[in-house]
């Protein structure tokens, strides 16, 4: 008679990253899942990954910041800017002079490359990885690049947020976690300031979960 | 059996000889404690024992020597009996029994309470009945009364035979590029990092001493660190050159990758200057390795130094200011309002900037450059913005917000408005009132 499969771990036992919201640790299955690349689209995106940063810097966690997209804002942040590692790829040089190897890359290979490396040295408990996107971010990254860096986080066994575009995923299958976010405002008069809005998130893929929830946060957990 | 080296003093050097003798050892003051246990076909019995201990040890430095089958009697018999003495399992309470009841380690009042018995030998002691002894001196009586009849427990806490961090090699043919001499530097460094980190210590300071192939007079010649015979003979007897090359590391590492690759690039910047014919790595400065402790069902401890090599990694690939932790500072405009230290090196030299703001509702991401818009207007209002291919259409839009500045060195003006579009969308986009032209500033993200 075959020896039956251990069953897997709960999740909560397995050290998840609360996200601040409730309902959406409940849909997350207990928090960001550490060891996997979670991959977040939409607008709304950088609010989730600071609300982990928060999360992750309440908890004791190292958490970094590799701003791909050079358009972190610190002062909107409401991170601790001490204790977060931030890093922000140079822009490309131009051709007259010779840039070293590592600035000859694309911006987002050089974001990957970052990422690569702050996940490699396994002290880090959080790295959130803010891709450019659009035309600014050329040619995104080949499959096998996020297979890599999902290698490297399932290493480190930290939680790897990957923020990519505005409108489509781009780590396909390699994120074992796809959502889509949505900033949703609700109605007022026409000559009344702008009302806080909703975050409004879905998954989109899920490795071996289902998929048809959605959930509508609060903007601030 | 246990065989107990008395010593002039409490000397460590000289007690760690005896690793010669038994590799497990203990000392306790200048008292040396060995166990032979499974050393006997090497040692050929007591005889042979006493004689490895004499060779280990200038003979006038062994004042007592005895072995016994537990601790308190090779002590005792080492201590008050000057010649070497072996006590046969079975035999110890016999033995005791002659020796002065001073052998015992008595405590002040014990001693003071034993007196008016008239107690003067060992034997005395270890004739009274136990349960008496335990009745009337309690614990500390009957742990004294078992050692009086030669009954001890007590093992041996041994002591870790220290290793040379000290590896020398001499190499086949002189070797006049660093290609070719890596693969000995990293031969060197594996037999070096695993001691260092069974030790669990990491190299503070490592040294590697060179002998190069190159015959100077013989009044610039320095010494030779490793004096290679081949290569004395071959320059004719003359002292060959030697180069030193010396790292001190701000962490303890037992790495050998990343020493060799430091060790690398200093050789690199610094070239020995000749063909090299011998080399001795060793590590003179080590403390312990900061060690983390994992929970199974816990939290990954994170390693601070290795955050801290990480984070260099990267300001030497991108540059110091794409590591830089950036300042907060009071100014209008949004993209103003923070400033990364010039000439930050790294995170640890940026100073302590205005505490972190409270959550905002919505977090923003900031353009690096304002991205000019075309405005798109129907019938004379304004409807939307042309983005470079899209066609942003404004469902609501709050403002404006007027921001000026810049009065006394180069003036400048905005409306500020807020921006929502059908997908849920907020820009933050602003009419540069001097140059006339829309900019989209920020998004909320």
């Amino acid at each position: 008679m075959p020896h039956p499969l251990p069953r897997p771990l709960p999740d909560a036992l397995l050290g998840r990253l609360s996200s601040g919201w409730p309902a959406l640790d409940e849909l997350l299955g207990g928090g960001w899942p550490p060891g996997e690349l979670t991959e977040i689209v939409g607008h709304g995106r950088a609010s989730l990954g600071l609300a982990a940063v928060r999360q992750a810097q309440s908890a004791g966690q190292p958490a970094a910041w590799v701003d791909g997209s050079a358009s972190f804002c610190p002062a909107t942040a409401g991170v601790d800017l001490q204790a977060l590692t931030l890093v922000r790829p140079p822009p490309a040089l131009g051709r007259p002079e010779r840039p070293p190897r590592s600035r000859r890359r694309g911006p987002a290979a050089r974001a990957l490359l970052a990422a690569d490396l702050l996940l490699r040295s396994r002290a880090f408990g959080l790295l959130v990885l803010d891709l450019p996107g659009g035309e600014s971010g050329g040619a995104p990254p080949a499959l096998a690049a996020w297979f890599r860096l999902a290698r490297q986080a399932r290493r480190a066994q930290s939680v790897l947020l990957l923020l990519g575009d505005a409108e489509r995923a781009v780590a396909g299958s390699a994120a074992g976690l796809t959502l889509r976010a949505a900033w949703r405002h609700p109605s007022a008069a026409a000559w009344e300031p702008l009302p806080p809005p909703a975050l409004e998130v879905a998954v989109l893929r899920r490795r071996g979960g289902p998929i048809e929830r959605v959930v509508v946060l609060p903007a601030a957990p | 059996m246990i065989a107990c080296v008395v010593l002039p003093r409490a000397d460590a050097a000289l007690a760690r000889r005896l690793f010669a003798v038994s590799p497990l050892l203990q000392r306790e003051g200048a008292l040396v404690f060995l166990d032979d246990r499974g050393l006997e076909r090497l040692h050929g019995g007591p005889a042979g024992l006493f004689a490895a201990i004499r060779r280990a040890l200038a003979p006038e430095t062994v004042l007592g020597l005895a072995l016994a089958s537990n601790r308190f009697t090779a002590e005792v018999a080492a201590r008050f009996l000057r010649r070497p003495v072996t006590v046969r399992e079975g035999e110890e309470g016999l033995f005791l029994s002659r020796l002065p009841l001073a052998a015992l380690p008595l405590p002040a009042d014990l001693a003071r309470r034993l007196q008016p018995l008239g107690l003067e030998t060992l034997g005395d002691f270890a004739s009274l009945p136990s349960a008496g002894i335990e009745r009337r001196y309690g614990q500390a009586g009957v742990a004294l009364h078992r050692l009086a009849r030669g009954l001890d427990a007590r093992g041996l806490l041994p002591e870790r035979e220290p290793q040379e961090l000290c590896v020398e090699r001499q190499l086949d043919s002189p070797v006049d590029r660093l290609p070719l001499l890596l693969p000995a530097l990293e031969e060197a460094f594996s037999r070096l990092c695993p001691v260092l980190t069974a030790q669990g210590q990491g190299a503070t300071r490592l040294a590697l001493d060179l002998a190069l192939d190159d015959v100077l007079p013989d009044d610039e010649a320095p010494p030779s660190p490793a004096a290679p015979d081949a290569s004395a003979a071959r320059n004719g007897g003359a002292a060959p050159r030697s180069r030193r090359f010396e790292l001190s590391l701000p962490d303890p590492e037992d790495r050998a990758p990343l020493l060799l690759d430091l060790l690398r690039l200093e050789l690199e910047r610094d070239p020995p200057g000749a063909a090299v014919v011998a080399l001795r790595l060793q590590a003179p400065a080590v403390a312990p390795l900061a060690r983390h402790q994992n929970a199974l069902f816990g939290e990954v401890a994170r390693d601070a130094s290795r955050r801290t090599e990480a984070v260099a990694r990267l300001a030497t690939l991108f540059g110091p200011q794409a590591v830089a932790t950036p300042r907060l500072r009071r100014a209008h405009r949004l993209e103003e309002r923070w400033e990364l230290p010039d000439g930050a090196a790294s995170r640890a030299s940026a100073g302590p900037g205005p505490s972190s703001p409270a959550p905002p509702s919505t977090p923003l991401r900031v353009l690096p450059v304002p991205e000019e818009l075309v405005p798109l207007t129907v019938g004379g209002q304004l409807t939307g913005f042309r983005r470079g291919r899209r066609e942003l259409r404004i469902v609501r839009a709050h403002g404006p917000r007027r921001l000026t500045g810049g009065w006394w060195r180069q003036p400048w003006a905005r409306d500020e408005y807020e921006l929502l579009t059908p997908d849920g969308a907020l820009y933050r986009v602003g009419r540069d009132l001097h140059a006339q032209r829309w900019l989209l500033f920020a998004e909320a993200d």
